[in-house]
């Protein structure tokens, strides 16, 4: 309908003169009409045929007819009739209209909820940002409740310096620290009197000082962290960065384990944080004897797996499932034969001691020895800890050969 | 551009400023003229007054594009073809998608068999009256395609130019032209047996009424 409308408007060509009329006026003639074009044949151009059809009737249209266009006209053109075109036409153009603003206020609410729900990804780090500089002496305690079961079986401390470190000094060409943030046990001269695990106490600290953490976190110290991580140096931002990776991709179980152990020892309660201290260093003591390439694999045991390690080599030999350890058990506390002397080795024929003793010190080859007091025993002859089977039979007080 | 003295022009000025009487006597002035055209046309009263009312509605709708330029009947007459077109058109689908179209629309299956049988005076000579005549007549305008018969009931009907019929039909003047010479011998091969008064010639009605007899 529109469309044939709009036929209607198409240019129309000027009034033709009367010299185009094709049919007479009414009641005229119409074969005495000029012809149109000059051409005999279209003198008429309906010819004879015209006269005929003025047998056809006019019809007359029923009175009803005007008022009943007028009323249609109304209806449907309505009172704006002149715009009912553009009307429509405006309508099937704006039909889409409803679906996509539909379709936008759904993605701005997506948004705006995901925005909300969604935080920031550095922001977890940064809520634990405390615990996550810390990763690696946290890693190493474990949790409360693997210290808790270390203070409760009461292990010995170890006896011995640690693997590969001399008495007094430290190991050669190692930094005093390892790659896993451990050091290598009691530094120093002094001995017993320094500070086995000096990453522990600045881990305390600096979790004390960095209260809270975690979701409690408030919004101006997560912006006070974010600025102090801006301000960090390429090394430290990644090490910082390599930290926030292993957090993240700790098991859920451990990293729980991890935050509630960093939450225990940043309580001000000193006895508290006390009662944990002592069990941790002394696990770091214990596990500071281990090669330091296995330690690793150590950390990496579970709670449970943990402490029968350490009854394997921590507990003395008395205690039921304990088999002994070089740093420990059967060596004598302390004094005496020497902290580095408690390795064994296998006797050198001909030595200078072996003779004195009257060959009392001879063994059959292949058989342990155990060093007697004042005994010294080059460094870098000790035994790995790992490779010590046989002496753990021993049972304290007995030589080799009440052994055998 | 429409003279002043046309009626019909004037009345649409008044329309396109939204005088709804001059609408109405616009109505009044053309819907005669219309209904009988497309009666003509169609071969059904109903189908002309309702293509009748199509056309006026289109012309409101149109009102504010009219621009006098030619006369209103040529405005007018071209809105009338495309309301004819649109419903043959829509007849046409309607028989694609399997619905029989109206007898109306139909008027074109009548061919020049039909016609002859019945302008061969098969009939009683004594029938081929007036009412004889139109039938006969109304058969032939059928028997022509839809432009020819736009065509001539343009030029018959609306005393319209060939200009005329060809800026109302969309097409040449050379091609008015051709479909009302084509158009006229059909209608004279159809009405062969009658005469410009209508009376039916004798020695054809004679001849066809032998022939038809057994």
């Amino acid at each position: 309908m529109t469309d044939a409308a709009g036929r209607a408007d198409q240019p129309l060509p000027e009034d033709p003169d009367a010299a185009g009329r094709i049919a007479p006026p009414a009641g005229a003639d119409p074969r005495r009409d000029d012809p149109p074009d000059g051409d005999p044949s279209a003198d008429d151009p309906l010819g004879d045929v015209c006269t005929l059809l003025d047998s056809l009737p006019s019809s007359a249209a029923p009175a009803s007819l005007t008022s009943t266009t007028i009323e249609m006209v109304a209806v449907t053109a309505g009172a704006g009739a002149g715009s009912t075109g553009p009307t429509l036409t405006a309508g099937r153009r704006r039909w889409w209209l409803v679906p996509a603003a539909c379709v936008l206020a759904s993605l701005l609410l997506g948004f705006l909820l995901g925005r909300a729900t969604s935080s920031d990804p550095d922001e977890a780090i940064l809520q634990y940002l405390p615990v996550v500089q810390h990763l690696d002496v946290l890693r190493e305690a474990g949790s409360v409740a693997f210290l808790e079961a270390v203070a409760e079986r009461d292990y010995s401390a170890p006896r011995r310096f640690p693997f590969g470190m001399g008495m007094g000094r430290p190991p050669g060409g190692r930094p005093a620290g390892d790659a896993a943030g451990m050091t290598d046990g009691p530094e120093g001269g002094d001995g017993e009197s320094a500070d086995p695990w000096p990453q522990l106490e600045e881990t305390i600290a600096s979790l004390r000082d960095d209260r809270p953490f975690g979701r409690e976190t408030p919004s101006p110290l997560i912006a006070s962290r974010r600025e102090e991580v801006g301000d960090l140096d390429d090394d430290s931002l990644r090490r910082l960065a390599d930290a926030a990776t292993a957090f993240e991709a700790l098991p859920r179980a451990i990293r729980e384990d991890v935050i509630r152990l960093a939450r225990a020892l940043s309580e001000s309660d000193d006895d508290a944080v006390e009662r944990l201290r002592s069990p941790a260093r002394l696990w770091h003591q214990w596990l500071a004897w281990r090669d330091p390439a296995d330690r690793r694999t150590v950390v990496d045991l579970g709670q449970d797996e943990r402490l029968e390690w350490l009854d394997r080599y921590a507990k003395p030999p008395g205690r039921p499932g304990g088999r002994g350890f070089p740093g420990g058990w059967p060596f004598p506390p302390e004094g005496g034969r020497g902290e580095r002397g408690g390795g064994f080795r296998a006797p050198r024929e001909g030595s200078e001691r072996g003779d004195r003793r009257g060959g009392q010190g001879r063994q059959d080859p292949g058989q342990p020895v155990v060093p007697e007091t004042g005994s010294e025993v080059p460094a870098g002859d000790a035994i790995e800890p790992a490779a010590i089977e046989r002496p753990s039979a021993i049972a304290p007080g007995e030589t080799p050969q009440a052994a055998r | 551009m429409a003279t002043p003295a046309d009626p019909s022009a004037e009345l649409m000025l008044r329309v396109q400023v939204g005088d709804a009487e001059a609408f109405e006597q616009l109505v009044t002035l053309w819907q005669d003229r219309l209904v009988t055209l497309f009666l003509h046309h169609t071969g059904d009263h109903a189908t002309a007054e309702d293509l009748a009312q199509e056309v006026f509605l289109r012309v409101y709708r149109a009102r504010e594009g009219y621009r006098p330029t030619a006369k209103f009947s040529t405005w007018i007459h071209t809105i009338a073809n495309n309301a004819a077109s649109d419903l043959r058109q829509r007849a046409y689908r309607r028989k694609e998608h399997g619905v029989a179209a109206s007898p109306s629309s139909s008027s074109s299956a009548i061919g020049l068999e039909q016609i002859a049988v019945a302008a061969s005076g098969q009939r009683p000579a004594r029938e081929a009256d007036r009412s004889e005549l139109q039938s006969v007549v109304r058969d032939a305008i059928s028997s022509l395609n839809d432009n020819q018969r736009m065509a001539v009931l343009l030029a018959k009907f609306e005393h319209c130019s060939y200009e005329e019929i060809a800026a109302a039909m969309g097409l040449s003047v050379p091609a008015v032209k051709s479909l009302l010479f084509r158009a006229r011998d059909q209608l004279r091969t159809a009405l062969e047996s009658y005469d410009r008064d209508g009376v039916r010639a004798p020695v054809a009605a004679d001849r066809a009424g032998q022939e038809g007899a057994p």
